[in-house]
């Protein structure tokens, strides 16, 4: 891949890439750095990534990448959740996006994630199988009991909606 | 005459008296399970027949068609079916199996609809600013830092290498340019082409070998041909002095008002080069022979023939003394000469511009 094929993907993808790491992470400059590292791995390896395979290339650093920040904020991440979790009782809904946002702050990391890569990106199971090490079963499966769990969450909210 | 919306009600309660000809049964049935509505007035009308009626009908007909679906794995395997659809995975078998659902039960209606609302749709005003932080000039290109310092020793390497040959060259020039206006002020039986250089002597040979392996390199350097001083022994303060020698040298014969053009580019007495400041007019300057004969003087005060010594290889190995002191002496080079008989005899010195013993001369 060449620089002007690189700077491409960054107008291409950039955005999409940080719409799925901060919506797993939720934290904005932690998403930036993850965007950062991860097309700066990519240029390291400018020469051995094919241009039609970079956005594969990038979304799977990214988000392993992700992964490892969450790990190492783990501890600092849970207690966001649960600070969330008390504020969302004292809110009032009244829009699916804003519901569906919070609805996925529910989902298990590995849930997020698939579930983004599929509504977001359109990936395939076997694509997201590819970005997050995981086959093609456990994908579907992961996807189902998101919806489920989406589902459950937005049923249960569905009288404010 | 064909079932319609018109006609069907008459045919229905017909059928459902027992009354209908078993011929328009099939048309009935068909024209209401392509209705949906039809389909489930049939089903509640059947059902509060079945209920109202303590006797069973005495025509019986086959209404397993009219059944529902076992309604116990319901709720597992309509989620699955429903997933599955917002998921695009069903077959069309399986997709036409949900709508049918659907249609028979309404209350699995918001229960996809729910479904259908988890699709995530990304929100577009979130964007990673400043995105030109990310993009790299193209002729920019990542390279390894051990590359880098494999491409700084190269250069490095190539600078000094390319120093080393530019002193070499400027001073194998300076040399051809002195050896040149030497060689034309040398008598004629002094002069030797390059063609006419050859191996030293056995004797000769077998004296220098005896020698240091650096004087080895010297021999086979000056044997070679005007070639230029070895470059081992091309210390700094060597070419310094070569350079103020025989500036100085020109200087000092015009101010003493002699003609330069006479006298071959003298040799300085032995003297160190820190000293050349102090050199006087009146200091003696000695041809390269000359002077060779005074180191052997010193060398050999009991030899006495000195002429005799050059020419005949010596008395007393006077001839390899001389030579000896030759290769230790940076700047005079020589070559063996003929004999008239053409027999090996002796050498000549085709070098000019200066003597200047060997800086390694305490090697012995």
């Amino acid at each position: 891949m060449t620089a002007n094929e690189y700077n491409t993907c960054v107008d291409q993808y950039a955005d999409s890439l940080y719409r799925f790491v901060l919506k797993n992470i939720r934290d904005k400059d932690m998403a930036r750095d993850v965007v950062q590292d991860t097309f700066e791995k990519m240029w390291i390896k400018v020469e051995n990534v094919e241009s039609e395979k970079a956005k594969s290339y990038l979304f799977t650093t990214g988000y392993h990448t992700m992964i490892d920040k969450i790990r190492k904020e783990k501890h600092a991440t849970l207690l966001e959740d649960h600070h969330e979790e008390l504020v969302q009782t004292h809110n009032k809904y009244n829009d699916l996006k804003n519901v569906l946002s919070r609805a996925l702050n529910t989902l298990s990391e590995i849930q997020r994630s698939v579930v983004l890569l599929r509504d977001y990106e359109g990936y395939s199971y076997e694509e997201i199988g590819e970005i997050t090490g995981l086959n093609e079963s456990q994908v579907k499966v992961y996807i189902y009991r998101a919806r489920l769990a989406l589902k459950s969450y937005i049923g249960s909210m569905d009288n404010v909606i | 005459m064909q079932v319609n919306k018109e006609n069907y009600e008459s045919l229905l309660i017909d059928y459902l008296d027992g009354t209908l000809d078993p011929a328009r049964v099939g048309d009935l049935l068909a024209f209401i399970n392509g209705d949906p509505v039809l389909k489930a007035e049939l089903e509640v009308l059947l059902t509060r027949l079945e209920i109202s009626e303590e006797e069973p009908n005495s025509e019986k007909t086959d209404f397993s068609f009219l059944k529902k679906p076992t309604p116990v794995n319901l709720n597992d395997e309509m989620q699955e079916l429903m997933i599955g659809s917002i998921e695009s995975d069903l077959s069309t078998e399986q997709q036409n199996t949900l709508n049918r659902n659907l249609v028979l039960y309404p209350e699995l209606k918001p229960e996809f609809e729910l479904f259908q609302k988890t699709k995530l749709q990304p929100d577009h005003n979130i964007v990673f600013e400043n995105k030109q932080l990310l993009k790299r000039k193209p002729q920019a290109v990542i390279i390894p830092m051990y590359r880098k310092m494999m491409a700084a020793a190269a250069v490095i390497l190539f600078i000094g290498f390319a120093t080393l040959m530019y002193y070499n060259l400027q001073n194998q020039t300076s040399d051809v340019a002195n050896n040149k206006q030497v060689a034309q002020s040398m008598p004629e039986n002094e002069r030797v082409e390059p063609n006419e250089i050859e191996v030293l002597n056995p004797s000769e040979k077998k004296s220098i070998q005896k020698s240091s392996s650096v004087q080895k390199v010297n021999v086979k350097h000056r044997v070679s041909g005007n070639r230029g001083i070895n470059i081992e022994h091309k210390a700094e303060r060597v070419n310094i002095a070569a350079t103020e020698i025989n500036t100085k040298q020109m200087q000092l014969l015009k101010v003493a008002g002699m003609n330069e053009n006479l006298i071959v580019l003298p040799t300085y007495k032995y003297r160190h080069p820190v000293q050349m400041a102090e050199i006087a007019v009146n200091d003696q300057f000695l041809k390269p022979r000359d002077w060779l004969f005074e180191k052997l003087k010193e060398t050999m005060p009991e030899t006495n023939a000195m002429a005799d010594t050059l020419i005949n290889g010596g008395i007393k190995g006077a001839g390899v003394v001389a030579l000896n002191l030759l290769n230790k002496t940076t700047g005079i080079i020589y070559t063996p000469r003929k004999t008239d008989s053409g027999t090996q005899g002796g050498f000549s010195i085709i070098s000019r511009f200066f003597a200047f013993e060997r800086i390694t001369q305490n090697e012995e």
